[in-house]
């Protein structure tokens, strides 16, 4: 598709989102007690269009952190169990290419051997209209992550803020497309503006140096300061560890399996029945997060497990800074 | 009908029989759904759901030849395990799986095989002992070392007599009682004092708690095998079998679920062995 750039007014961008929010679950960077976050929209003026970051990602709503997997019914002779079967369209409005990458990057993680049917089956039916961010703060590092611009196939229409009140539009997909070309914009051959260039930066090269880094003490440095509350992968774009569990409905004939997101920061994450732990010193956890991200994640899928978007150190209640600590270490 | 789509959703079976291994330990038969295909490797494991107290994994104990029935051996020991326990013949529990790469057969042939096995450990290796015994003539010495706690924590002890025709099997208890006459100490003690195969047409397949295999291939090191020689089973929480939750993830990055629960020694840090 050669690229055909539209101009888009924000009075246009209102009209889209009404269109939008006929077929869709439409969700977009919101205020809520003072806190911008993702959430549903019904009121245009509700979303919040010069955000930099949300508390969560867009995990939430394809991976919810507490998800049915199925019911069950003990019956006489066998055992009913009727699968969920999460079908919810959602148009995900306004988001920065940080958080659409980590799509691409949980596509892959969940479309291994094995398809994870929970999330891709609302995967599938959403749209993605993507907001490109020209400023950032101090904890952004997507530049260095290559995640500042929308990796191919990640989005059906991208946005591009030339000033407050208009933007590019640009085609992602036949969907993004009809809908641009159902709205009878003008064409354009403005060009983008230059973003702010992000001051967090790390090198690929020192990246790859913390494999051979296992065991330097800076490490232990480091855990120190964590205190295991795993707030660094519940904001995560691209930590999906999860535990299952089941729960008996009164009166214990039925009941669900449920899964819920889990952390490898927890010291039980690695617990096994008899009570043998794995990974039992929190240094070993520490460093589980950042060579799963770095490493691990690189080595399977051929693609980092971080975009950058700054929301571990933002939300870190002691600050660790996740490209300090590589730059420290490597 | 069923009509599963999921990764995550078991498919119903049956309990058709309840075998009391040893103190806290039972084996129990289990019979998939009509229809259903079901193949395994040795080595491999299923996910055994007891609706409304969890899903745990468990390493297949049978052999290939009770297709389409298998059995797990089950300790005990957690949520699952002990409600398990409380259920009986002709129950309905689901299962996943089989999952996991299994025993390297086709590595194994033409070689002579040394299994050292430590309490539970005996049950993955159930499946490969029938394997290895039913097809003898593809594999040189072979022989089965086992150490349990009593003679009470033996498993399987209606098969020895049988194995014993094709395999040289050696059997230790740490503590006897007065109807035990054989050997007494930990298995790592048999390396020394009965007759092993060496060199390197020798591959040794390990399996049982922790502590025992950290011991056994400290012994091994020191008997000069390699550690591309030696094949470990791994236990951790495979929670999903399928390498998305995480839980059983290696330091480094593989998968026991997936990637194992069978690893090559030179294929893990050693200190997933607690060296």
């Amino acid at each position: 598709m050669s690229e055909e750039r539209y101009l888009i007014t924000i009075n246009e961008l209102e009209e889209m989102f009404q269109k939008l929010s006929k077929e869709y679950h439409v969700v977009a960077p919101t205020s809520k007690n003072g806190v911008i976050v993702f959430d549903f929209i019904e009121k245009f003026d509700q979303i919040k269009l010069d955000y930099i970051r949300t508390i969560l990602t867009l995990k939430k709503f394809l991976f919810p952190n507490k998800e049915k997997l199925f019911e069950f019914q003990y019956e006489k002779k066998y055992v009913k169990v009727r699968e969920e079967n999460p079908s919810r369209k959602y148009a995900f409005f306004l988001i920065h290419p940080c958080d659409v990458n980590a799509l691409k990057i949980l596509d892959r993680i969940l479309n291994d051997k094995y398809i994870d049917e929970y999330y891709f089956r609302r995967r599938r039916e959403s749209l993605i209209i993507t907001l490109e961010c020209i400023k950032g703060d101090e904890y952004c590092f997507c530049e260095s992550m290559g995640t500042d611009e929308p990796w191919k196939n990640s989005f059906d229409v991208l946005l591009h803020p030339l000033n407050e009140k208009e933007f590019l539009a640009i085609p992602g997909s036949a969907k993004g497309f009809k809908i641009l070309r159902d709205m009878r914009l003008k064409k354009t051959d403005l060009k983008k503006k230059r973003r702010r260039k992000n001051t967090l930066k790390i090198s690929i090269e020192k990246i790859k140096r913390i494999k051979n880094n296992v065991e330097n003490q800076s490490w232990i440095e480091e855990a120190n300061k964590c205190i295991s509350c795993g707030a660094c992968t519940v904001v995560c774009p691209t930590c999906i560890c999860f535990g299952v569990r089941d729960l008996f409905k009164e009166p214990l004939r039925s009941g669900y399996r449920f899964r819920e997101w889990n952390s490898c920061i927890y010291s039980e994450f690695t617990r096994i029945a008899g009570n043998i732990v794995f990974r039992k010193e929190k240094v070993n956890r520490f460093k589980h997060r950042f060579y799963h991200k770095f490493v691990f994640i690189k080595e399977r899928y051929d693609v980092y497990g971080c975009v950058g978007c700054g929301r571990c150190i933002a939300e870190c209640i002691n600050k660790i800074n996740i490209v300090e600590v590589i730059n420290k270490i490597a | 009908m069923h009509n599963s789509k999921s990764i995550y959703t078991p498919i119903p079976a049956k309990i058709i029989e309840i075998i009391n291994e040893a103190p806290k330990v039972r084996t129990f038969k289990i019979r998939p759904a009509i229809n259903h295909k079901f193949d395994f490797n040795p080595g491999q494991f299923i996910e055994l759901s007891l609706y409304g107290y969890g899903e745990a994994p468990f390493a297949i104990s049978s052999p290939k030849k009770i297709l389409p029935e298998i059995e797990v051996t089950v300790k005990s020991v957690g949520r699952v395990t002990r409600a398990l326990f409380k259920i009986n013949r002709n129950s309905i529990v689901g299962m996943r799986g089989p999952y996991g790469n299994g025993f390297p057969i086709d590595k194994m042939k033409n070689k002579s095989i040394l299994m050292v096995s430590g309490g539970t450990g005996l049950s993955p290796l159930r499946p490969l002992i029938w394997e290895i015994y039913d097809n003898r003539d593809n594999y040189e010495d072979v022989v089965l070392l086992y150490g349990a706690k009593t003679p009470n924590e033996l498993l399987f002890r209606r098969e020895y007599k049988e194995w014993e025709r094709r395999i040289n099997m050696h059997i230790t208890v740490d503590y006897p009682d007065e109807t035990w006459s054989g050997n007494v100490g930990v298995v790592t003690r048999l390396l020394d004092e009965v007759e092993i195969p060496r060199g390197s047409q020798t591959i040794v397949i390990i399996c049982g708690p922790p502590i025992m295999m950290k011991y056994t291939i400290l012994k091994l090191f020191e008997l000069k095998f390699m550690k591309d020689q030696i094949f470990v089973s791994l236990e951790r929480l495979m929670q999903c079998g399928v390498g998305k939750c995480g839980h059983c993830m290696l330091s480094n990055g593989k998968y026991v679920c997936i990637d194992g629960p069978i690893f090559r020694l030179d294929e893990i840090p050693l200190r997933e062995v607690e060296l």
